[in-house]
């Protein structure tokens, strides 16, 4: 059951196919490009927070797969703050997440582990992250076992994306 | 007159219903706060030194490591003395294992919330800061009973299944007046002393329950305990149930139905605002050395803060995870890395249906959910909360949790689900605090002080250990004793 991909993920590549293969290919498109992200760059340290944020696309306009994103959120929010410019919370805010490097968001205290991950959140690190955070980063310290649906976490990562 | 008067509407209705006497339990204890916002410091405020560590004075008189319920009462206690004070947190929020937090469009616990009148620490809170209380009652008034027997739900007739139950607990705490005199002091006679190596399946063997009630004893004294009945020990139950005055009714009431309607923040909150100690989140600590009047704290980031005194308040399955110089004794760090034995998961349910009031039970073999209820149920669904053993149960999967929460109700659809995983989060490693059965004896030693450093933790509290009293009583009273140490 392959959900739409949203464009801005893969301009040019919005033909459903296998989630797997899909996840690759989007994977490989994200390598060093930096598309519509404002700093995808590995290099990245800071928050890609313009002082004025342009509006992000909705959910619908990235394609995302609006109704199970709305309920994956929710897990998410419990922790998490996701509006541009609101406080952390238990979790760091997550507005702009995507294009940055892992550990950045300013006056949040990270896992070591996290802060020497040389991470930077695309598409593909936050699907392998979210899958199981405690897997694929030992000793961080997000208390989440993961989104282990592989719809649920497709859709949450397409949110992510569009909170910039 | 209250609570008297409680307990006899409530033995009259189970006379007459049958049912309503059968209130459960399901927990006590655990998590944390939220809302840090509401807190006096900025939740952003990057920690900085506040001063140089020169010369022979110290940054504090003293500094007070875990935000949860037992150091913000410490906090309160010292800084309300007038002693320069500065609370530590590991996350950036206050509330440790209690989690006041938002889901959805409510605002729900994610860990400890239920207290009780019988509990005198944190009623005395309530009192003080006029804290509404909200009441759940149909955590104790189910219509249904379905527990798991060979993996088949089974429907209780609970007019006749419940009074069996009910005998069952009463006989498995039978002599707790004699072990526990007083049950504010523990160990005020030795009588305890025959039961220290009991695990609580091993008093269960000891009834001799037919084999349903001892499937639905066996999940009870399961999800109390946040383990295998052959992990926790007897004397921890037997405590509980010694001080809530050994009747059942009580004992039910205070593990699942009152908590406070404003969320343990609101606690937390109080706590901090009417004292005035320094507050720094996302701030965990690394190393404690003590070297003549004088507590170095160092903090993970490398900075240091002295102090005359420091009271450690994270909890005990953690306190091995802090350098110590010089070393604690090898008790408290042998039963820091053993641990204590709660662990487990909590869940928020939300179904589609109105399934009415609702009481799943399972045996510890089944470890997803050893108890479930109804919190609260209407046209718009019914709102669930389920208790189980297994920390890494799948539990934000709606999938995972709808075939579980089906095992029980096949026709049940439900809608969402949450719960926080404290058995993954490194600054708590498990639940609510029950004792192995060697380790009871070891409280005091727990309770003792490292020179200028004390522990105060609802792990190592005396009376309620494991819950919101215990974390005000420890916390509350080590406050005092330095208090008074350096006025």
């Amino acid at each position: 059951m392959p959900r739409n991909l949203p464009e801005v993920w893969q301009p040019g590549w919005a033909t459903p196919g296998v989630r797997t293969a899909a996840l690759l290919a989007l994977a490989l498109t994200l390598v060093g490009c930096g598309g519509d992200e404002p700093s995808a760059g590995s290099d990245a340290t800071v928050s890609a927070e313009p002082a004025a944020p342009p509006a992000g696309p909705s959910l619908e306009e990235a394609g995302c797969d609006v109704e199970r994103a709305s309920k994956v959120v929710e897990q998410c929010k419990v922790c998490h703050s996701v509006e541009a410019g609101a406080a952390n919370l238990t979790g760091p805010n997550l507005y702009g997440v995507v294009g940055r490097a892992a550990a950045s968001k300013d006056g949040f205290a990270y896992s070591k582990v996290l802060r020497e991950s040389g991470i930077v959140w695309d598409l593909e690190t936050l699907d392998a992250f979210l899958a199981s955070p405690l897997t694929y980063l030992p000793n961080n310290r997000m208390a989440f076992g993961g989104v282990t649906n592989a719809d649920d976490r497709q859709a949450i990562v397409c949110l992510l994306n569009t909170l910039r | 007159m209250t609570d008297k008067k409680e307990r006899e509407d409530q033995t009259a209705s189970s006379e007459t219903k049958g049912s309503s006497r059968r209130q459960f339990m399901a927990t006590a204890a655990v998590t944390s706060v939220g809302l840090v916002a509401a807190c006096s410091q900025s939740a952003d405020e990057p920690s900085a030194p506040t001063a140089a560590n020169v010369g022979g004075g110290s940054d504090y008189d003293v500094i007070v490591i875990g935000g949860g319920m037992a150091g913000c009462a410490a906090a309160r206690e010292t800084s309300k003395a007038g002693l320069r004070t500065v609370l530590l947190e590991a996350r950036n929020r206050l509330g440790g294992r209690t989690y006041y937090a938002p889901f959805g469009d409510k605002k729900v616990e994610l860990g400890g919330n239920y207290i009780y009148w019988l509990q005198p620490h944190v009623w005395a809170e309530v009192d003080r800061y006029a804290l509404p209380i909200g009441d759940s009652p149909a955590a104790v008034n189910p219509d249904r009973w379905i527990y798991l027997k060979d993996g088949k739900p089974v429907e209780a007739d609970i007019p006749t299944f419940w009074p069996k139950v009910d005998q069952g607990l009463i006989d498995f705490c039978a002599n707790s007046r004699e072990v526990f005199p007083r049950p504010y002091d523990t160990f005020f006679t030795d009588n305890w002393k025959p039961y220290q190596e009991l695990s609580i399946q091993d008093r269960i063997d000891q009834l001799g329950l037919e084999e349903d009630v001892e499937l639905a004893v066996n999940a009870i004294w399961s999800i109390m305990s946040h383990a295998k009945c052959s992990d926790g020990g007897f004397l921890e139950m037997l405590r509980w149930w010694a001080a809530l005055g050994s009747n059942s009714i009580d004992f039910n009431n205070a593990v699942s139905r009152y908590k406070l309607d404003n969320g343990t923040s609101s606690l937390i909150n109080a706590m901090i605002d009417d004292g005035s100690a320094e507050v720094k989140l996302s701030t965990p600590v690394s190393r404690i050395e003590q070297s003549g009047d004088s507590v170095r704290v160092t903090t993970e980031d490398g900075q240091t803060l002295t102090a005359k005194r420091v009271i450690v308040s994270t909890p005990l399955n953690t306190w091995a995870d802090i350098e110590y110089d010089p070393q604690i004794s090898d008790v408290k760090l042998q039963v820091s890395q053993e641990r204590h034995v709660g662990n487990g998961n909590k869940l928020h349910i939300m179904t589609k249906q109105d399934i009415g009031n609702v009481f799943l039970t399972a045996d510890d073999s089944f470890g997803p959910l050893q108890y479930g209820y109804t919190y609260t149920t209407g046209p718009e669904g019914t709102h669930m909360l389920s208790y189980g053993l297994d920390g890494m149960f799948d539990v934000n999967n709606l999938e995972t949790v709808s075939d579980m929460i089906n095992l029980f109700m096949p026709e049940v659809e439900v809608t969402k689900t949450y719960g926080y995983q404290w058995a993954l989060d490194p600054f708590s490693k498990g639940t609510w605090c029950t004792l192995r059965p060697h380790q009871f004896a070891l409280v005091p030693e727990l309770q003792r002080p490292e020179g200028n450093i004390r522990f105060a933790t609802s792990d190592n509290a005396t009376m309620w250990r494991g819950w919101i009293d215990g974390a005000i009583e420890i916390g509350t009273r080590t406050g005092q004793i330095y208090a008074q140490e350096l006025a």
